[in-house]
């Protein structure tokens, strides 16, 4: 069949024509014609009634919680990089010593001292040079945070102490559950607000504040005999999910760093 | 619906760190980007992984778009890109059976194939034939766009979209007759 055949029994089946004498003579003069736009017309019918595909909420809020994890930790990496030499300080700082003791040797230091600092500063130059060739088979830079890894929950901030994971999961049910009482949440001031939102989205995009816990349970700690300078918890979720559905995630008030995310 | 214009100032925005503006591109685009690779991928979880594949992508190439194309044209032609790509890694030319609580004979399952709204025997008969021709017919008789917009994302000439898509369609109908019988 020529092009303008083919282009003219599609055109047909899609009902594009307005004018289709010529087309119905085509199909009719020929079986082959006929089969052919009868194989269009079926697949066209069938394809027009495929039905809409859409992704539910749970997978909406999941596609953009991991893509945000994702771009972060990207940015992470790309900020934290260091420059090449960097990973040679010690080695530097090794052949240093190294050097400064055989100084020190050939101006006839006490050979017991002096070949006892020497075999220190040898180890810590094959020391340095160990952990550089480890680094390498690592593959280098120490690799960016990962969001939502549940055996690193800890706290963000240097003095926080880690979080109890336990408590966490646990925690994150309740509220999925609406057991907002049992889970300790608590509205917050309207004018720290935007504060609380903002240290969330420091954290994590695409997700709104559902209230905060003020007294979040520590690790190794009773959850009912909590510290008192234990750090609060921005509890949150996908914006505009259910909580009943969605994965939560706290956010360490004090350093507005992720310690925790439902996976 | 957002203009060339719109999406232009979006992109700068995004391109200047602006978040939620590329949450806005997302919002209007995702559900026609899943729906592209769902029907390419064939399967829900592997769309899922390329949908967010095209956002990530689209998201670090922003600076490079150029505006000489719409920006949904330009979005689908990153999705079927990487569906292509997900599919080499794939290694196979059929989807995966379809999961057992989606077996349409499974009359306690109808919900869930309600509400995923596909039909099973549609999407096996995209899986079996090739990608190259599932992607312009899923384009341009699913996703209903204009074959000169489906050769842009395609990246080949006109001529060759009608080509595909007709030989696309005999192919369906094909596989979707076999099914019939």
């Amino acid at each position: 069949m020529r092009n303008n055949e083919l282009e003219l029994i599609a055109a047909l089946a899609e009902g594009r024509l307005e004018d289709e004498t010529l087309a119905r003579a085509l199909i009719e003069a020929s079986e082959e014609h006929r089969a052919a736009y009868e194989a269009q017309k079926l697949a066209i019918d069938a394809l027009r009634g495929a039905g809409t595909v859409l992704m539910d909420d749970t997978e909406r809020a999941m596609l953009r919680r991991d893509l945000w994890t994702a771009l972060k930790a990207g940015q992470r990496a790309q900020g934290t990089a260091s420059p090449w030499y960097y990973r040679w300080t010690p080695v530097a700082a090794g052949l240093l010593v190294v050097v400064g003791l055989i100084a020190v040797i050939n101006r006839g230091g006490e050979d017991g001292a002096a070949r006892g600092l020497f075999e220190a500063a040898a180890e810590t130059t094959t020391t340095a040079a160990g952990d550089i060739a480890m680094d390498g088979a690592s593959g280098g830079e120490a690799g960016p945070e990962t969001a939502g890894d549940q055996d690193e929950a800890s706290s963000g901030g240097d003095s926080a102490a880690p979080y109890d994971l336990a408590y966490l999961i646990d925690t994150a049910q309740r509220l999925r559950d609406g057991d907002f009482a049992t889970a300790r949440l608590e509205s917050f001031d309207e004018s720290s607000q935007a504060d609380v939102q903002s240290c969330v989205d420091d954290a994590l995009e695409g997700y709104q504040v559902l209230g905060v816990i003020d007294e979040p349970a520590l690790a190794g700690g009773d959850t009912d005999t909590v510290p008192e300078d234990a750090a609060p918890l921005i509890a949150a979720v996908p914006q505009g999910a259910k909580p009943s559905t969605a994965p939560v995630a706290f956010v360490a008030l004090s350093s507005c760093e992720l310690v925790y995310l439902d996976e | 619906m957002t203009t060339a214009a719109q999406d232009a100032e979006l992109l700068v925005r995004v391109v200047a760190g602006d978040h939620d503006a590329y949450n806005q591109i997302m919002r209007t685009h995702e559900d026609r980007v899943f729906s592209v690779c769902l029907r390419i991928m064939g399967n829900r979880e592997l769309a899922l992984d390329a949908t967010q594949e095209v956002f990530l992508t689209a998201f670090r190439k922003a600076a490079q778009f150029k505006g000489d194309s719409a920006l949904g044209t330009w979005i689908y032609r990153i999705a079927v890109n990487t569906c292509y790509d997900q599919l080499r890694k794939q290694k196979r030319r059929r989807s995966e059976p379809w999961p057992q609580h989606l077996d349409p004979s499974d009359h306690s399952a109808q919900d869930a194939v309600d509400a995923a709204a596909v039909r099973p025997e549609i999407q096996q008969a995209l899986a079996a034939i090739p990608p190259d021709f599932r992607a312009a017919i899923v384009l341009s008789d699913i996703e209903g766009m204009a074959l000169a917009d489906v050769a842009v994302v395609l990246g080949v000439p006109v001529g060759t979209v009608k080509s595909r898509v007709f030989r696309g369609r005999r192919l369906l109908a094909a596989v979707l007759g076999n099914q019939n019988q």
